[in-house]
C-alpha cells in the first residue's frame, strides 16, 4: 500500500507571518485609496523583523523567519548564541497546541480530497494514498490536486510517498520531496538514507556508529535474527515498520459530527456592525460544512468573549432547517442589532449541533406568485427581530374553560412534527371527552331554525377528533381577555346562557356565559359565576 | 391653481377618477350588501383602512374574507387588543395552523407588516396600529403589491387625520342587526354613504329577533337585563 506523508516543519511560524501578512493588509486596506503606500511598506517591514522560535525545555530555535537566518541565526542554536547574534530578535516561545489546531484545520481542508488521513503528533500527516490512486488516476493528478490544496495555506511542508508510513515520514522528513510511486525508486532512495535520520536516540546511534552502519542498505544487508540479538526490542519494532514489514496503528481522522469554529478576532471589536464581518466569514466555513454533508440546522449557538475571560451567548433560532450563509447572516443580525457590549470582543465561537437532513420544497409550477420566502423562513426572520414570545399561533386545547381551551403559543417547528403533536393531541381529546363520562353540560338558547348549521354544512376536511369540542358550532369572542375582569358597566343580555361547568377535580368553575351589549354599543361576553357575580370576558369584534 | 394640483398628482395624494381603471381582484366579503357597494368584494391586494371601534363586529365583517384567504396562504394579526381566540376564528372556517399572531409595537409593528407583506407567504395581514404617515402607507402598499397581499389597518376613528394613500376606507358603526358601514374612500370608485350589514346569516346570536325594530329591541334587552348587576363601586373607584 502506497503511504503519503505531509511534513510542516514551521508551522507555528508560518502561522504568525500570515497574520502579520493579513494585518499589515488590513491597514493597508483601512487606509483606503492606497495614499499611504509608505506606511505600507513600513508594514512591511514590521512583518520582516527576526522572529525565532524557541523550545522552552532545551532553550534551542527550533523555527526561524528568513530575517533571522540573514542575521546567522540557525536552528538549534541556544537561545543566548542566538540573542547575542541579532538583538531585536523577536522570541516566541513553541505553542505544542496552536500547531495541533492548525494541523487539524489542515486535515479539515484536506479531508474533502483524501479520504484516509491521520495527524502524526503536531507536524506531519499520514495519507493513505493506496485507496486513492484508482480514484485519481495515478499519483500525479492527486499530487497536483494536494499541491493545489496546500498552496492556499501559505505553509511551508515537506513530502514523500513510499510503501510504508514510516518510510513516507522519514522520507518527507528528510526532504525528498517527490510523491513517487515506483517502488524501485522509492528503495534506492531510501537505501542511501542516512541512518540518523531514521533512528533519532542518541543510543540507537552510538549502537549504529560503533558497527560502522552509516546508511540504511547496510542495514538492510544484516538479516533480521542478528538484528534483533544486537539492538533493542523498540528499535526492531521501528525497523520492521520502516521495511513495511510489520504494520503500525494509525487512527484516521473521522469528520467532527457537529459544527464548531472559533475565530480568534484579529484586533478587539466593540461595535455589533463591526463584528458581523468576522461572523460571516465563519457562517461561509458553516454554509460549506453544512453543504458537502447535505444537512441544514435549526439553531447556532454564536458565544463573543470578552476582554476578561467572560462571554455571552445567543441561540439563533430558525423556524425552517436552513444551510444558507447569507440567511443566517440576516438573523444574526436582526437579533444582535439591539446589543450593546459591555466589553471589547476578543474571540467569537460557532456552535451547530442540531443538524437535520435537508429537504426541499418543490415550488409551484405553474403558480403565478412564487412566494419570495415562505412562511417558515418569514417566522424566523419575525422571531428573530421581536424575540421568539411575540411571534405566536395560535392552538385550541380540549378544555371546556375558555380561558385554557384558547392559547397562543411560541412554538413553531416544521410540519411533520407538529402533525405529530395534532395526532398526540386529538388522542387525548377523544379520550377526554366522553360525553357520558363528563360533567359538563353545556346547553344554548337555540332559535329552531338553527341558521348556524349552514357554517357546519361547509365541506370540512380536518380530523373529527381535534373538533370534537366544536360539534356544534360554538359561540366565542374573538378577542378574548386573558384574564376575566369583574363588570363594571351597565350592558343588556341579547343571547344566553352557555353554561360552563368544569373544573370539578381542581377548581369547581361554574359559568353562564351571555352575549350582551354595553352602552358603548361593543358586543361583551359576559358570565355570571355561582355566586351571582358578574364579569367580563371577551368582546365580539 | 393647477400647479398645485398637479403637484398633489405628482405626490398620488389626489387621484382622478379616469386614472385608473377598477382592479378585477377582488374576494367576497362574505356579506351581500358589502360586496354590492364594493363592487364585487373587498380586494385582494392593498392597504384597507378600517376606521372603528373594537367589538362592535369588525372582525365578523372580515372574517369570511379572511377564512377565504387562509385556505391560501398564512394570516398575520399584528399586535391585537388582546388574545384572540383561536376556536372563534376556527368556528368561523379559519384555518388557525395558518394564523400568526405577533406582539409588537410602534416602528416594530409597520417592519413586520411589511415584512410579511413582501414574503409572499402571506394572504392578509391585520393590524392594530393608530397613527401612519402618509410615506408608510405607501410603502406598506409596495409591499402589498409585491406580495399580492392585502393589509387591513385597524384603527379607531379619529377626527381631522391626514387622508392617506390606501386603496379602501371603511367606517364603521355599532348597529343591532350587524353593523353598519360606509366606504369613505376607494380607488376607482365613488364613495358610498352608510349602509347596513345584515350579519343574522351568519351570526344569529347578534341580531335581534327579525321585526322587532331597533328602538323596541333595545328597550327589551334593558328590560331583559335588569338582573345583571355589574360591580359600579369597582368602576368609581378606578
Amino acid at each position: 500500500m502506497l503511504w503519503g506523508y505531509l511534513y510542516f516543519p514551521q508551522l507555528q511560524l508560518d502561522l504568525l507571518t500570515k497574520l502579520n501578512r493579513k494585518l499589515s493588509a488590513d491597514d493597508c486596506n483601512d487606509d483606503g485609496n492606497g495614499t499611504n503606500d509608505g506606511n505600507c511598506g513600513n508594514d512591511q517591514k514590521a512583518s520582516n523583523k527576526p522572529i525565532a522560535i524557541i523550545d522552552t525545555q532545551h532553550h534551542q530555535v527550533i523555527q526561524l523567519n528568513p530575517a533571522a537566518q540573514q542575521q546567522g541565526v540557525s536552528l538549534m542554536m541556544g537561545l543566548a548564541t542566538a540573542a547575542a547574534l541579532c538583538n531585536e530578535l523577536h522570541v516566541i516561545p513553541y505553542d505544542e497546541r496552536l500547531e495541533q489546531q492548525e494541523l487539524s484545520r489542515i486535515v479539515e481542508h484536506l479531508y474533502d480530497n483524501v479520504a484516509d488521513i491521520a495527524c502524526d503528533g503536531a507536524t506531519g500527516l499520514y495519507l493513505r494514498f493506496g485507496n486513492m490512486l484508482r480514484l485519481y488516476n495515478g499519483i500525479e493528478p492527486l499530487a497536483a490536486k494536494l499541491h493545489q490544496l496546500l498552496g492556499g495555506l501559505a505553509v511551508r511542508y515537506h513530502y514523500a510517498s513510499a510503501y510504508s508510513p514510516t518510510a513516507a515520514k522519514v522520507l518527507a522528513e528528510s526532504k525528498f520531496d517527490c510523491f513517487e510511486e515506483d517502488k524501485k525508486r522509492i528503495d534506492k532512495v531510501l537505501a542511501k538514507l542516512p541512518v540518523t535520520h531514521v533512528f533519532k536516540q542518541t543510543l540507537e546511534q552510538q549502537q549504529l556508529a560503533r558497527l560502522g552502519i552509516e546508511h540504511l542498505s547496510q542495514l538492510q544487508q544484516l538479516p533480521i535474527a542478528d538484528l534483533s540479538k544486537r539492538f533493542s526490542q523498540s528499535f526492531l519494532h521501528d525497523y520492521l515498520r520502516l521495511m513495511g514489514k510489520k504494520l503500525m496503528n494509525i487512527e484516521f481522522y473521522q469528520p467532527k459530527p457537529h459544527f464548531y469554529y472559533h475565530l480568534e478576532l484579529l484586533y478587539e471589536i466593540s461595535r455589533v456592525e463591526v463584528l458581523l464581518k468576522p461572523v460571516a466569514l465563519v457562517l461561509d466555513k458553516l454554509a460549506h460544512f453544512l453543504l458537502v454533508r447535505s444537512y441544514a440546522s435549526h439553531m447556532l449557538t454564536l458565544t463573543c468573549y470578552y476582554r476578561d475571560g467572560s462571554d455571552i451567548r445567543w441561540e439563533i433560532h430558525s423556524a425552517e432547517p436552513c444551510d444558507s450563509a447569507a440567511q443566517w447572516h440576516q438573523l444574526i443580525a436582526l437579533q444582535l442589532a439591539k446589543i450593546r457590549f459591555t466589553q471589547p470582543v476578543v474571540a467569537i465561537a460557532l456552535d451547530c449541533t442540531q443538524l437535520a437532513l435537508k429537504t426541499s420544497i418543490t415550488p409551484d409550477l405553474f403558480a403565478a406568485n412564487v412566494p419570495r420566502l415562505n412562511l417558515l423562513t418569514l417566522v424566523s426572520l419575525l422571531q428573530a427581530k421581536l424575540g421568539q414570545e411575540h411571534v405566536q399561533k395560535l392552538n385550541t386545547n380540549a378544555e371546556h374553560q375558555p380561558e385554557l381551551a384558547n392559547q397562543m403559543i411560541s412554538v413553531w417547528q416544521s410540519d411533520n412534527e407538529a402533525n405529530k403533536r395534532d395526532v398526540l393531541k386529538t388522542e387525548r381529546a377523544a379520550f377526554q371527552h366522553f360525553p357520558d363520562h363528563m360533567p359538563h353540560h353545556s346547553f344554548r338558547n337555540k332559535s329552531q331554525n338553527d341558521p348556524q348549521n349552514s357554517l357546519q354544512d361547509k365541506p370540512d376536511d380536518k380530523p373529527q377528533g381535534k373538533y370534537l369540542l366544536n360539534h356544534s358550532p360554538i359561540l366565542r369572542p374573538s378577542y378574548l381577555l386573558v384574564t376575566p375582569e369583574p363588570l363594571t358597566e351597565r350592558v343588556s343580555i341579547i343571547h344566553g346562557p352557555e353554561r360552563i361547568e368544569t373544573g370539578w377535580w381542581q377548581q369547581t368553575v361554574v359559568r353562564d356565559y351571555f352575549v350582551a351589549y354595553n352602552e358603548q354599543k361593543q358586543w361583551c361576553w359576559v358570565y355570571r359565576d355561582h355566586e351571582s357575580r358578574w364579569f367580563l370576558h371577551g368582546y365580539f369584534g | 391653481m393647477t400647479q398645485v394640483i398637479e403637484q398633489l398628482k405628482n405626490k398620488a395624494l389626489v387621484w382622478q377618477g379616469n386614472q385608473f381603471t377598477a382592479t378585477t381582484d377582488y374576494l367576497t366579503s362574505g356579506y351581500q350588501a358589502l360586496d354590492a357597494a364594493l363592487g364585487g368584494g373587498l380586494p385582494v391586494k392593498g392597504v384597507i383602512d378600517v376606521r372603528t371601534m373594537m367589538g362592535i363586529g369588525e372582525l365578523r365583517l372580515l372574517l369570511p374574507y379572511l377564512a377565504c384567504a387562509s385556505s391560501k396562504a398564512a394570516v398575520v394579526f399584528i399586535a391585537p387588543p388582546s388574545l384572540m381566540s383561536a376556536e372563534s376564528l376556527a368556528s368561523a372556517g379559519v384555518d388557525i395552523k395558518q394564523v400568526v399572531v405577533l406582539s409588537a409595537g410602534g416602528d416594530d409593528a409597520l417592519w413586520c407588516a411589511e415584512q410579511c407583506l413582501k414574503s409572499g407567504s402571506c394572504a392578509s395581514v391585520v393590524l392594530w396600529h393608530q397613527q401612519f404617515e402618509i410615506h408608510q402607507i405607501r410603502r406598506l402598499n409596495l409591499a402589498c403589491e409585491q406580495g399580492e397581499a392585502s393589509l387591513f389597518i385597524m384603527r379607531s376613528p379619529q377626527p381631522n387625520t391626514v387622508s392617506l394613500p390606501v386603496t379602501l376606507t371603511l367606517s364603521l358603526a355599532p348597529s343591532t342587526i350587524g353593523i353598519n358601514v360606509s366606504v369613505d374612500k376607494r380607488k376607482a370608485g365613488a364613495p358610498v354613504a352608510q349602509f347596513s350589514v345584515d350579519m343574522a346569516e351568519l351570526w344569529p346570536e347578534f341580531a335581534n329577533k327579525d321585526n322587532i325594530s331597533r328602538t323596541e329591541a333595545e328597550r327589551m334587552a334593558v328590560h331583559r337585563s335588569s338582573n345583571v348587576v355589574p360591580f359600579t363601586e369597582l368602576k368609581r373607584r378606578a
